[in-house]
């Protein structure tokens, strides 16, 4: 019966974006015990469970092997030339939140580097391979959001610290951007990200760029109506929608330009 | 009496001349200088009559194995005038610096030719690994002379010699002649207006990865190097309408700047007047440092072909794309720009030794002129990846096929169709719209979670399984037959010839299958 509900998991790949990171995280113990139990489960199970298993599997196995996410963007960052003299180039480091931006800055050399379900500690292993080595002027940073899930604050705050000291050492300059707000109106979305570990996170960033003369962009306060994600922008309760993403467009632009003139 | 006799042998001669006139070779690795893999003179086999195919016969071969290293693809030389008549010849090469001669209708041996060598591994080179198994490692060059019937073997042994035999008998033709350092490790070599083409990699023996020209007018040796790749493309250099010869880098640094051609593809042409061999184009990804990086080496034998006129050669890595180039600029002014380049089409994982596009690609046209590329694949495909026919789910590799067409004034490879499953899927060759490709059954792993890299033949070949040959609808990729249990043992860098009927396929316990339809 313990094999039946370790098993019976929603598998990541069908939870969405931003699903319980918990349960989607590649833990040893985890894979070992789904690869150990697969053929007792595959014996009575129907293919569409069997299918749905393998998935799993495939999913757990994947992230063991990329944990950081190295694959996502490797090649495509090794086909971006070295920046032109006058390029503010920007790099927009983050999870899902980044990686689901819709109308992307067109036409400007800002580039996203969004991966799905990250964690800080997992930017922090790409930070050299999708930040510095491509010579930004500015990064983004958008982190926390799948942290509040499952690390401290203390944990989170140790990758911040890292983040910011390699781009300070390569002369990159850093915004640090807020968590974005959640609600419940479409789903249940504050279970696993607490409105209050939100604020409270929020209010730690905002000290910390101010303390390491970053950038804090506020998306939080232009897209939370009193605690609450503002239903006109976002259709989930969890990611902005089109309407979300313009206005953080034009906030992301000013913070930006400020830290081009620090 | 005598006049009589004399007389009576000249018919004799002259009836076997005409009945086999239209034999079909196998002359070189991947059937011609451009190795397309083409085998244009099938009349045999077809997608009717390759359902009806069975083992004709297997001949155990007096070989050691180097390695994973047996036996490499035989040539066919489909009329050959040997001391007892007119025989149809099938010259297999063994690692072992050997060479057997095969009467293909009886499956018998006619004669073996070993290569003795005094050369000793020096020290300081690289270590006698899996990728460096000593030997001859290039398979040989045949070729017609004036004489009707006779052909010359042109191989490379272990200690960098030219030998020149006769493939009737295994005579040498002329003493054997210093072409390249002893264990260079040279691939399958390539004969264009008779000068002998291979190139060298992995650095074996101490040696540099370099390519090889040897003027057989002349007996001058032309050679050059792209500083930092090593170029592997398992069937050899392919060569151009111009005369230029082509291959991937492999493994190293893309600095053009700097004279090193790492992970690119380059091409060299012989001086007419010096025979020194000179860089004529190169081109790079614009992701070559991410194919450096995580080891996805350009690695593959380009193939090349004319499509509406104008020549084009297509190319791939272990990151598996393929890369679409004109010849008269494979990479365009920057040399960073190709044709048209695929979507990957496998190794999602970007795994440097399971996955991705090895060995060597292939092309044909079809009776509507429409040209068809070809490319092995290990491993599942991309997700993303589709193709309008699929013959099943792929987990250990496929063959895929393309269709060059011409799309918004642009030249570009449309997918065709995807093979079945084949474990680890091997250059295919075609014939009389028939495809035959084979799963190697070879362990691949060079890494191990407990161990991390550790590429070595102990670990390997207890893991390796069994070869299945397969015959495929060209059109459509549907299998149309394959030889089931029938092969016992895998191989490890071999492949495919076909003439007159015949399919062959050499395996690590050194048998040599033939496959066909019996009479």
């Amino acid at each position: 019966m313990g094999v039946r509900s370790k098993v019976g998991r929603t598998p990541c790949s069908a939870a969405g974006p931003l699903a319980n990171p918990l349960g989607c995280k590649p833990s040893v113990s985890v894979f070992i015990s789904l690869l150990l139990t697969l053929p007792l489960a595959a014996a009575d199970a129907p293919p569409s469970r069997l299918e749905a298993l393998e998935r799993t599997v495939e999913t757990q196995r994947r992230l063991l092997k990329d944990w950081g996410g190295l694959l996502r963007y490797g090649s495509e960052d090794s086909e971006l030339p070295t920046p032109k003299p006058n390029e503010n180039r920007v790099i927009f480091l983050g999870d899902d939140v980044t990686l689901n931006w819709s109308d992307f800055f067109t036409g400007k050399p800002y580039f996203n580097r969004g991966i799905e379900q990250q964690t800080s500690a997992q930017m922090l292993i790409r930070f050299q391979q999708d930040v510095v080595a491509l010579k930004p002027k500015v990064v983004v940073i958008q982190a926390g959001f799948n942290d509040i899930v499952v690390n401290t604050l203390g944990v989170s705050a140790d990758n911040y610290y890292s983040m910011v000291q390699l781009a300070k050492a390569n002369g990159i300059k850093v915004v640090i951007a807020s968590l974005t707000p959640v609600s419940d109106f479409h789903k249940k979305q504050t279970g696993m990200r607490p409105v209050g570990k939100i604020i409270s996170m929020n209010g730690w960033l905002s000290e910390y760029a101010a303390t390491v003369g970053a950038v804090y962009l506020n998306y939080y306060a232009a897209l939370a109506t009193g605690r609450d994600f503002n239903k006109d922008l976002t259709s989930d309760g969890l990611l902005p929608n089109a309407a979300g993403y313009k206005i953080m467009a034009g906030l992301a632009e000013k913070a930006i330009a400020e830290a081009l003139t620090k | 009496m005598q006049n009589e006799v004399t007389m009576r042998r000249l018919i004799i001669t002259l009836a076997a001349t005409l009945t086999c006139a239209h034999a079909a070779d196998w002359l070189t690795d991947g059937y011609d200088t451009k190795r397309t893999a083409w085998q244009r003179d099938e009349k045999i086999l077809s997608p009717t009559t390759a359902k009806n195919m069975k083992l004709l016969w297997k001949i155990q071969l007096d070989n050691q194995v180097r390695q994973m290293h047996a036996l490499f693809p035989p040539l066919i030389a489909g009329q050959v005038n040997t001391s007892s008549g007119p025989k149809e010849i099938a010259l297999a090469t063994g690692v072992d610096d050997n060479l057997f001669a095969i009467d293909v209708e009886t499956g018998k041996l006619i004669w073996k030719k070993h290569f003795e060598s005094s050369y000793k591994p020096q020290p300081g080179g690289r270590g006698a690994g899996i990728l460096c198994p000593g030997g001859i490692t290039a398979t040989p060059v045949l070729s017609p002379t004036d004489t009707p019937g006779k052909y010359t073997i042109y191989a490379v042994s272990w200690d960098g010699k030219l030998h020149q035999l006769n493939l009737a008998d295994g005579e040498d033709l002329k003493p054997p002649a210093a072409f390249m350092p002893s264990n260079g490790k040279p691939y399958a070599l390539n004969l264009y207006k008779n000068v002998i083409y291979t190139h060298t990699a992995q650095g074996c023996g101490g040696n540099p990865n370099m390519v090889y020209a040897y003027d057989l007018a002349t007996n001058k040796v032309g050679s050059w190097g792209p500083a930092g790749g090593g170029m592997w493309g398992r069937t050899g250099p392919a060569i151009d309408d111009k005369g230029v010869m082509y291959t991937g880098t492999g493994d190293g640094k893309w600095d053009p700047e700097n004279g090193v051609y790492g992970n690119g593809m380059i091409g060299v042409k012989q001086d007419p007047i010096t025979k020194a061999l000179k860089l004529v184009d190169y081109y790079g990804p614009s992701n070559a440092e991410w194919l450096w990086k995580r080891d996805l080496d350009m690695q593959v034998t380009p193939v090349i072909f004319t499509h509406k006129g104008k020549e084009w050669m297509i190319d791939a890595s272990k990151e598996c794309r393929l890369f679409m180039m004109d010849t008269n600029s494979i990479g365009g002014d920057d040399h960073r720009t190709p044709s048209y380049r695929t979507p990957l089409i496998c190794n999602e994982d970007v795994n440097f030794a399971n996955a991705g596009i090895w060995g060597s690609l292939a092309s044909w046209e079809d009776a509507k002129g429409t040209r068809w590329v070809l490319t092995p694949i290990w491993g599942p495909k991309h997700p993303t990846f589709k193709a309008p026919i699929e013959n099943g789910k792929v987990k250990d590799g496929a063959i895929v096929a393309f269709k060059v067409e011409e799309k918004a004034g642009k030249t570009v490879l449309t997918p065709a169709w995807i093979s079945r499953d084949m474990n680890r899927a091997e250059p295919p060759v075609i014939a009389n719209g028939v495809i035959f490709a084979y799963g190697n059954g070879e362990d691949t792993d060079q890494a191990y979670a407990d161990i991390g890299l550790d590429d070595v033949a102990e670990r390997r070949i207890p893991g390796s399984t069994k070869a299945v040959l397969y015959a495929l609808d060209a059109q459509t990729g549907k299998e149309l037959w394959n030889s089931g249990d029938d092969i016992k043992k895998w191989n490890h860098w071999s492949g495919l010839s076909v003439a007159n009927g015949r399919v062959y396929i050499g395996t690590f316990d050194n048998i040599l299958y033939c496959y066909g339809i019996k009479k």
